[in-house]
């Protein structure tokens, strides 16, 4: 979803030869351009959080709790005395880093495996169960376990997530490539190579871009 | 067709054995021991040490899995460590809550998104769309959590239309039983709703630029006719996945929903296990539910020939 | 044949492929009906008016209140068990289920004669065999049972109202220990007694004022109690945990909320009555709605404590331990972990629970501001060189959290070098039963909790006790101080513990087998209706009725 609206943000910025140009396009569809402005502003703050704001997210000062936005906490703190502001754009950048991680790692790993189980009929059947048992599995248990193995926290929360993810994409997909697949180009005979490739772009390349 | 669906079928009981023994191990390497939990503040570890023998966990992992194996094979899930009762009748108690709160939160969902989705890719790119694309991001970025505060203050604090929290079966008493599932599936339902909106839309955006659509357009059939009967049943094959993904997770529990509205479903007991390392019951808490995954998504996959007779099996 | 037909002969096709796998659906979801129907059974409609609804502060899942050590499954105990002791609001042990009892031979035997009439659920009398075998099985699980099974010679019963319990040497807890208030030694009929102490009694016959309803249990959602109609009880006024206890309310329902804004929603709005542990910080919320009452019911309170691990350095050396105790502001972590300055005192510097007999806080007095500069000094001398140390963080316990994290700080703040392990509760209890070097497994340094009239005596405060090997993880060992505890016990009388009290305390602040970090007390909030809850330490449905 995002990444048809940055696509499309992309494609306005592309195609744009002036700026009064790049502005009217922007006016048109305000919302992809919203939505990465917003996302831009997002990564900008957690990346300087150190230079936004004086305080460790860390640091309690027991005596300031449970404090409602005023001029020194502009968020309020929290039930132990830490700003809210500040542990906000920290926060940030752990939820970017997780968030950005586990939507790429379980993209590709999904479509990767639903386009291969959409296209081969036997692969279709092995994977799939595999993917229907691996989403059985709960994330805080894998979570728990995963604590065993000594990585840092980070990486533990990011496989955590992945692991449960991927079969919904790759479901998500596998659905896409066998509509798609049974369609008339792709069942003429062409090279393997040229079909699959074909059946990728048809999932994933946006609207606008393939006019 | 049904030598597919036979196939299917057998198909499971591999998948249940592998996920048997990924669960299995997974738990064993698990930090956290039921025993010491057990034992309590003032154990020692010999205290510690005999409770993990009364439990059978000093005994080496092969012969606790073929142990409980062979439990299996006689349709016994083992007992509860805690409870001491057994793990299916624990199962089978969450099941009604569980199946309510998923199926009226699945259809409250598609009756509200299908719809929705549909008018967003007909007026593509008018305010109407992007007014619903924006409510769409709204509602599955605010967590259910909070939804659910906000209508519990609304509607029951405040309106004292609802009730607050709680379950009731709706043997015992149909009007309370859909009175207390009201405010628990518009919470839960929201997120659901915008997900599959924003499938239908993309979907029908895409099949909606398609030759045969102008083609029936050009016919001279009724924009209702072609938009629901030639264009949506065409588009449907990702939104029926998406559907299908959803109701399979709200199955397998959803325990924010189910911990603020104090719903006692599959998935709360499946964290309380968890935390507690009660491995009977989480052993058989996924079995169960990868089997449900496993129906499910050959449900799924048998609509999709339905819907697109193209695939076939 | 033409295009049209050939159409419409697919759609029919389809049509009725269709129709075949909605009726291999619907069959299937008819044939599950039955199964699961036959899991629900229908529970009778009770009346609001004489329903206590309580929202409880954990989840029943052991019922034998013997086995474990699970606060829920006390209280459960104290529903459907009667004891032979109870303590009153000064803390004495009076008869509850005993008559009366004779002290024979200088102390060494104890004749305790039962009450007339009492009877378990199933109808049965109790007799003294039924309680001579449920001592034996508390005795051999209970911390404070076990000490008594050390002097206890035998127990036996004389008929089926007397039984004796004859003591190898002179010890002054037995009453004490009848009386025990956690973890009491609940009387069970003889043939559950005997069941194995290893092994849970899943039988749930007792003698108490109310009746476990197991038809209406749902594991994880609901608990149901009936009142006992021919339960007897005593003609005193309930004190405490002692007197009468006189059941009220026709049912108790427990209910178990994970979520506490559900709770006090639901609180709010009278679906519930009793709400058993509202979280601290929304007690002045509570406090201000017409509709709820706070009540005080448990005037000792809740000791937070800072575990070192006495085995490995630099915590085995007592100056380490002292610097510690100097890195502690109570007020801090009070702050944190409780917020309203009306349950918790600015400090305790009492081992056994300020504001009881035995609250003494002699030998405190250097640790009662924080001192950097000396706690700095004494690690040097004890050797610390910068060395990390590892702190176990509970994150799923949102007090003990709270007081980890105010550790972190204060000690990072001394410059000492923290490794905070952040894992769950399971976890966090099966590491720190783990005696191997902090770095391979083991700790430093975690936070627990304990409280009630049983922190208040000496040999019962199990996070005290300083047998080494045999003691709670940490094994603060001191022989010292278990020798001190050994002789407080033996003595009877008030006048001749005092000053052994006295130096155990002394002894205790300089040995430091534990850090307390404050003491603070949990209210429970009840709707206004709700009247006669009674001040018993922990919440007892006893008294209680709805008007």
């Amino acid at each position: 979803m995002a990444s048809t609206d940055i696509t499309a943000a992309a494609a306005i910025v592309l195609r744009s030869r002036t700026a009064t140009g790049l502005l009217r396009r922007a006016a048109r569809r305000p919302l992809p351009v919203l939505g990465s402005a917003l996302l831009i502003v997002l990564i900008l703050s957690a990346l300087l959080a150190p230079w936004l704001t004086p305080y460790d997210p860390f640091e309690m000062n027991v005596v300031d709790r449970l404090l409602p936005p005023n001029e020194t906490y502009w968020f309020g703190t929290d039930a132990y005395g830490r700003d809210i502001f500040t542990r906000t754009l920290y926060g940030g950048r752990v939820s970017l880093v997780i968030g950005a991680a586990v939507a790429v790692a379980s993209t590709v790993v999904g479509l990767l495996i639903g386009v291969i189980a959409g296209y081969f009929r036997t692969a279709d059947a092995i994977l799939m169960r595999v993917m229907d048992g691996l989403m059985a599995i709960p994330g805080i248990l894998l979570a728990i376990a995963l604590m065993s193995l000594t990585l840092a926290s980070v990486w533990i929360v990011i496989m955590a997530i992945t692991i449960p993810e991927v079969p919904r994409v790759a479901r998500l997909v596998r659905s896409v490539v066998l509509s798609c697949a049974s369609r008339s180009i792709s069942r003429q005979r062409v090279p393997w190579v040229r079909g699959f490739r074909g059946s990728c772009c048809a999932t994933y390349c946006p609207t606008p871009l393939r006019r | 067709m049904w030598y597919y669906v036979t196939k299917r079928i057998l198909a499971t009981l591999p998948v249940m054995g592998v996920v048997a023994v990924i669960v299995f191990l997974l738990l064993r390497l698990s930090p956290g021991d039921p025993a010491a939990i057990i034992a309590g503040d003032d154990a020692t570890s010999e205290d510690i040490a005999k409770i993990r023998e009364h439990l059978g966990l000093d005994r080496p992992l092969l012969t606790q899995f073929v142990r409980w194996l062979g439990q299996l094979a006689t349709g016994d899930f083992g007992n509860s460590i805690y409870l001491e009762r057994p793990v299916l009748g624990l199962i089978m108690e969450r099941v009604e809550p569980t199946l309510a709160l998923s199926v009226t939160t699945i259809i409250f969902a598609v009756v509200l998104a299908v719809p929705i989705g549909v008018l967003a890719a007909w007026r593509a790119g008018t305010w109407i769309d992007q007014t619903i694309m924006a409510l769409s991001v709204l509602a599955f970025s605010v967590p259910v959590f909070l939804i659910g505060y906000g209508l519990v203050i609304g509607f029951s604090l405040t309106l004292e239309l609802l009730p607050v929290q709680g379950f009731v079966s709706l043997a015992e008493d149909p009007g309370a039983f859909f009175r207390h599932l009201v405010l628990p599936t518009v919470a839960l339902g929201l997120v659901y709703t915008a997900l599959i909106a924003r499938i239908t839309r993309a979907t029908m955006l895409e099949t909606l630029n398609e030759d045969f659509i102008r083609t029936a357009r050009a016919k001279g059939l009724g924009e209702p006719r072609v938009l629901i009967l030639h264009a949506l049943k065409n588009a449907s094959v990702p939104i029926v996945t998406t559907i299908g993904t959803g109701l399979a997770l709200l199955i397998g529990g959803v325990v924010v929903t189910e911990s603020v509205f104090a719903v006692p479903g599959i998935g709360r007991l499946t964290i309380d296990a968890v935390m507690q390392r009660d491995y009977p019951v989480i052993q058989g808490v996924i079995l169960v539910v990868a089997g449900v995954y496993v129906l499910v998504n050959l449900l799924i996959d048998l609509t999709y020939s339905l819907l697109d007779p193209r695939i076939r099996y | 044949m033409n295009k049209t037909s050939a159409g419409t002969e697919a759609f029919h096709g389809r049509k009725n492929k269709m129709m075949r796998i909605l009726r291999v659906a619907t069959l299937s979801l008819a044939m599950m009906g039955p199964l699961v129907a036959s899991a629900q059974t229908q529970p009778p409609a009770a009346t609001r008016a004489n329903t206590l609804r309580v929202v409880v502060h954990a989840n029943l899942q052991i019922l034998d209140p013997v086995w474990t050590t699970a606060f829920i499954s006390g209280r459960h105990g104290y529903l459907i068990y009667d004891t032979l002791y109870a303590m009153n609001s000064r803390f004495e042990p009076l008869p509850q289920m005993a008559q009366g009892h004779e002290i024979l031979e200088g102390g060494l035997l104890y004749r305790i004669r039962l009450r007339e009439g009492l009877r378990f659920h199933d109808g049965s009398a109790v007799r003294a065999q039924d309680v001579v075998a449920s001592l034996r099985r508390w005795m051999s699980r209970d911390v404070m049972g076990q000490q008594m099974a050390a002097v206890t010679d035998t127990i036996t019963a004389v008929n089926d109202q007397t039984f004796e319990i004859r003591l190898k040497e002179r010890w002054g807890m037995v009453l004490d220990a009848l009386a025990k208030p956690s973890n009491p030694p609940f009387i069970m009929p003889e043939r559950i007694a005997q069941t194995p102490a290893t092994t849970q009694v899943t039988e749930t016959i007792g003698s108490g004022p109310f009746i476990f309803v197991r038809d209406e249990w749902r594991p994880g959602n609901r608990v149901v109690y009936r009142r006992n109609p021919d339960y007897a009880p005593r003609s005193e006024p309930a004190d405490y945990l002692s007197g009468g206890k006189r059941a009220l309310v026709e049912r108790v329902e427990w209910l178990y909320m994970p979520d506490h804004n559900t709770a006090l929603a639901a609180l709010n709005a009278g679906e519930i009555d009793y709400f058993e542990a509202p979280p601290l910080d929304f007690i002045n919320v509570l406090a201000r709605n017409r509709n709820i009452r706070i009540v005080n019911i448990d005037a000792i309170g809740t000791s937070g404590l800072i575990r070192p691990n006495h085995l490995y350095p630099p915590f085995n050396d007592p100056r380490a331990r002292q610097a510690l105790a100097h890195l502690v502001r109570q007020e801090d972590y009070m702050r944190v972990v409780v917020g309203n300055p009306q349950l918790y005192k600015p400090f305790c510097g009492s081992f056994f629970m300020c504001g009881s007999a035995n609250g003494t806080e002699v030998g405190s007095e250097p640790f009662r501001e924080p001192n950097v500069e000396r706690a700095r000094q004494l690690l040097r001398e004890a050797g610390y060189n910068g060395e990390p140390i590892v702190v176990l963080q509970p994150t799923d316990r949102a007090q003990y959290n709270a007081a980890t994290m105010v550790l972190i700080q204060a000690l990072r703040r001394a410059g000492v070098n923290v490794d905070v392990q952040a894992m769950d509760w399971s976890t966090l209890l099966s590491r720190r039963a783990n005696r191997n070097d902090p770095y391979q497994g083991g700790y430093h340094l975690f936070v627990t909790t304990h409280g009630g009239p049983t922190t208040a005596l000496p040999p019962s405060n199990t996070w005290f006790n300083t047998r080494c090997e045999r003691a709670n993880p940490g094994w603060a060992c001191d022989a010292e101080l278990d020798r001190m505890v050994g002789e407080w016990a033996r003595e009877a009388s008030p006048e001749a513990r005092a000053p052994i009290l006295e130096r155990i305390h002394r002894r205790a602040w300089e040995v430091i087998p534990y850090v307390p970090y404050g003491q603070y007390t949990q209210p429970v909030a009840v709707r206004s209706n709700v009247h006669g809850v009674l001040e018993a330490g922990i919440p007892v449905y006893w008294n209680i009725e709805k008007r």
